[in-house]
């Protein structure tokens, strides 16, 4: 538990130091943000257009759509403003040699990696998700009751427990295999499936997407969440995150062991 | 002095490496088939280091330094063999030993590029949990050893070379551990920067007990700051002794350095092995198990017209060039044994 609260302070700091670092180059960070929102806003765009000119989604209206749409955006400038930068900077650090700095700080390496994640310029995302949502919750008749908040929240906790083991298998696969650069696009493919309502998918991706590789607690159970629609699948989902959080840290473990280093 | 914070028993590492021949369709072969081949790069050592020495490991380049010291400091685990640092086990209990050791990779920087260095001693503050008023101390005793007060305001990218050395240090020893590891912590730096990395090192280790251990190859920091050496060559150790030994490794060998208040023809010298020569001086090395020494310089004093003698031990760097070239084993404390 010290070591947990310990890691979150250096999170913490870690992302005063990056903030404190990306002001200095103000015109890349505000090219940043703008570049971002203007790139987030167009996932929603083309699926407006993909709605209207189609039979658009089974069981989804347009607004609920938007809703979905508002929160797939918000959970991405999330997800980059929590770990968008530990996919480069293990590539890199393993690449030179320099993850033996992480082996001789007195916590775990892969929190310490975790912790090295936060980039600012999902900031752009998360404006962009903001307003969508906000537009949508305008257009909808959003009811909140007493769960909704305490069930987003669990949501929220478990797709960030989700992300985190997905990035542990990469920082794993990077440890073993040093150089794959192409790796990277093959998880955010894979990851892609969350783009979507899982309700889309024929009934064997559903239950992987819903239990093995629980993506749809990423957009989908929010969104089902707001739309007052849940179903029982949550709780598999939830359980299903903790799973392969434990699955990551055994393989991260047994992947850190072969670790070579480089030349000194 | 006596206390051993570090034994090392039968450590071997053997590493599985990619082989690839010369040129294009090789490695468009290697695409297909691999050939792998299992290098030793440490290949069974041993050694005992005592608290607050400052210990030298040189060697070769390859010899296995390097993967001796991330063994020892819980980075790599090794292929075999047994490592007691302070109780603990390094790649086994590296978390809790971590927090007793520095290390400093003097070709690799933990400092935040575009920020000044403060912020990262305040982030290893974090780190280790420093109280506020130890770090404060810390900081400003370090601050005035290093002469670094202006520069720990100013972002990394702008300082110098030596400065941000300085810097790294201070990221090292910031939480006081007992045992520091320093690789190469004063490769390209300037004369005046080493000297004072120097003292800093001497003083920690005076004031604290610090124990140190350095890698390099710039003899000068051996000869300014250990106790002890040890020379690893091809995976073994070959020399582990203090430096007095290391200076009279050849103590039968002597270079006698002569100056002339006039030139000399270079064939009267014929009958003496010259190592150097220039128009007005040479140096000739004398093996006294062969010759008299005296009789030697009386002779030289006779035949020539000589201003200065001055009689010396084998240089340094001759006596680590000799050790790195032979497989010659120094077991234990100055026990000298052939393997080759």
């Amino acid at each position: 538990m010290q070591t947990v609260a310990g890691l979150l302070r250096l999170y913490v700091y870690h992302m005063k130091m990056g903030i404190s670092s990306a002001m200095i180059y103000r015109a890349d960070f505000i090219t940043g943000v703008f570049v971002s929102i203007f790139v987030s806003g167009i996932g929603p765009f083309v699926q407006f257009l993909y709605f209207t000119h189609s039979r658009g989604y089974p069981e989804w209206t347009l607004n609920q759509i938007l809703l979905f749409q508002g929160l797939l955006l918000l959970w991405f400038g999330l997800r980059d403003l929590l770990f968008g930068q530990v996919r480069n900077t293990v590539m890199d650090m393993v690449w030179k040699g320099d993850f033996d700095r992480l082996l001789l700080k007195p916590y775990p390496t892969v929190g310490l990696l975790l912790c090295s994640g936060f980039q600012l310029h999902g900031i752009g995302s998360c404006i962009a998700g903001v307003l969508v949502t906000v537009l949508a919750f305008h257009r909808l008749d959003v009811s909140i009751n007493l769960w909704t908040v305490p069930l987003l929240i669990v949501a929220l906790i478990c797709g960030v427990v989700l992300f985190m083991a997905i990035t542990i298998f990469y920082c794993s696969i990077v440890i073993m295999l040093i150089q794959i650069s192409r790796i990277s696009e093959l998880f955010d493919r894979i990851t892609d499936f969350a783009n979507y309502p899982v309700n889309i998918y024929p009934l064997a991706l559903r239950v992987v997407m819903i239990v093995f590789l629980p993506f749809a607690v990423w957009t989908y159970y929010p969104t089902q969440i707001l739309l007052d629609r849940l179903d029982y699948g949550i709780w598999f989902a939830l359980a299903g995150c903790v799973g392969v959080f434990y699955l990551s840290i055994k393989v991260w473990y047994l992947c850190l062991k072969m670790y070579t280093s480089a030349g000194g | 002095m006596d206390e051993i914070i570090i034994k090392v028993q039968g450590l071997r590492k053997t590493f599985k490496k990619l082989r690839k021949k010369e040129g294009f369709l090789s490695s468009f072969r290697s695409l297909l088939i691999r050939d792998f081949e299992w290098i030793h790069s440490v290949k069974g050592i041993d050694m005992e280091i005592r608290k607050g020495e400052i210990r030298g490991i040189i060697g070769p380049n390859g010899a296995g330094k390097s993967t001796t010291i991330k063994m020892l400091s819980g980075i790599l685990f090794p292929t075999e063999g047994t490592v007691d640092v302070m109780g603990f086990t390094p790649w086994l209990d590296r978390e809790r030993y971590v927090r007793h050791l520095g290390v400093l990779f003097g070709q690799k920087s933990q400092l935040w590029w575009d920020l000044p260095p403060i912020d990262t001693f305040l982030l290893i503050k974090e780190m280790y949990r420093i109280p506020e008023e130890d770090f404060k101390a810390r900081l400003n005793r370090f601050k005035s050893m290093l002469q670094i007060e202006r520069i720990i305001y100013q972002p990394v990218r702008t300082l110098s070379l030596g400065e941000r050395m300085k810097c790294e240090l201070v990221c090292a020893v910031l939480h006081e551990p007992p045992l520091v590891f320093l690789d190469e912590p004063t490769i390209g730096l300037d004369i005046v920067s080493k000297e004072t990395i120097r003292e800093f090192i001497k003083q920690m280790n005076r004031d604290k007990q610090t124990t140190f251990i350095v890698t390099t190859h710039d003899l000068a920091d051996i000869e300014n700051l250990c106790d002890r050496v040890t020379i690893i060559n091809k995976g073994t150790i070959v020399f582990d002794d203090s430096m007095e030994r290391l200076s009279s490794y050849f103590s039968n060998r002597k270079v006698v350095e002569i100056k002339f208040t006039q030139p000399v023809e270079e064939k009267l010298l014929d009958s003496y092995k010259v190592i150097s020569s220039g128009a007005m001086s040479v140096s000739i090395e004398i093996d006294t198990g062969e010759f008299d020494l005296k009789k030697v310089i009386f002779e030289i004093l006779d035949r020539f017209p000589v201003l200065d003698v001055n009689i010396m031990n084998i240089p340094i760097e001759e006596v680590i060039k000799h050790i790195y070239s032979h497989e010659e084993k120094v077991v234990g404390y100055g026990e000298k044994v052939g393997v080759g």
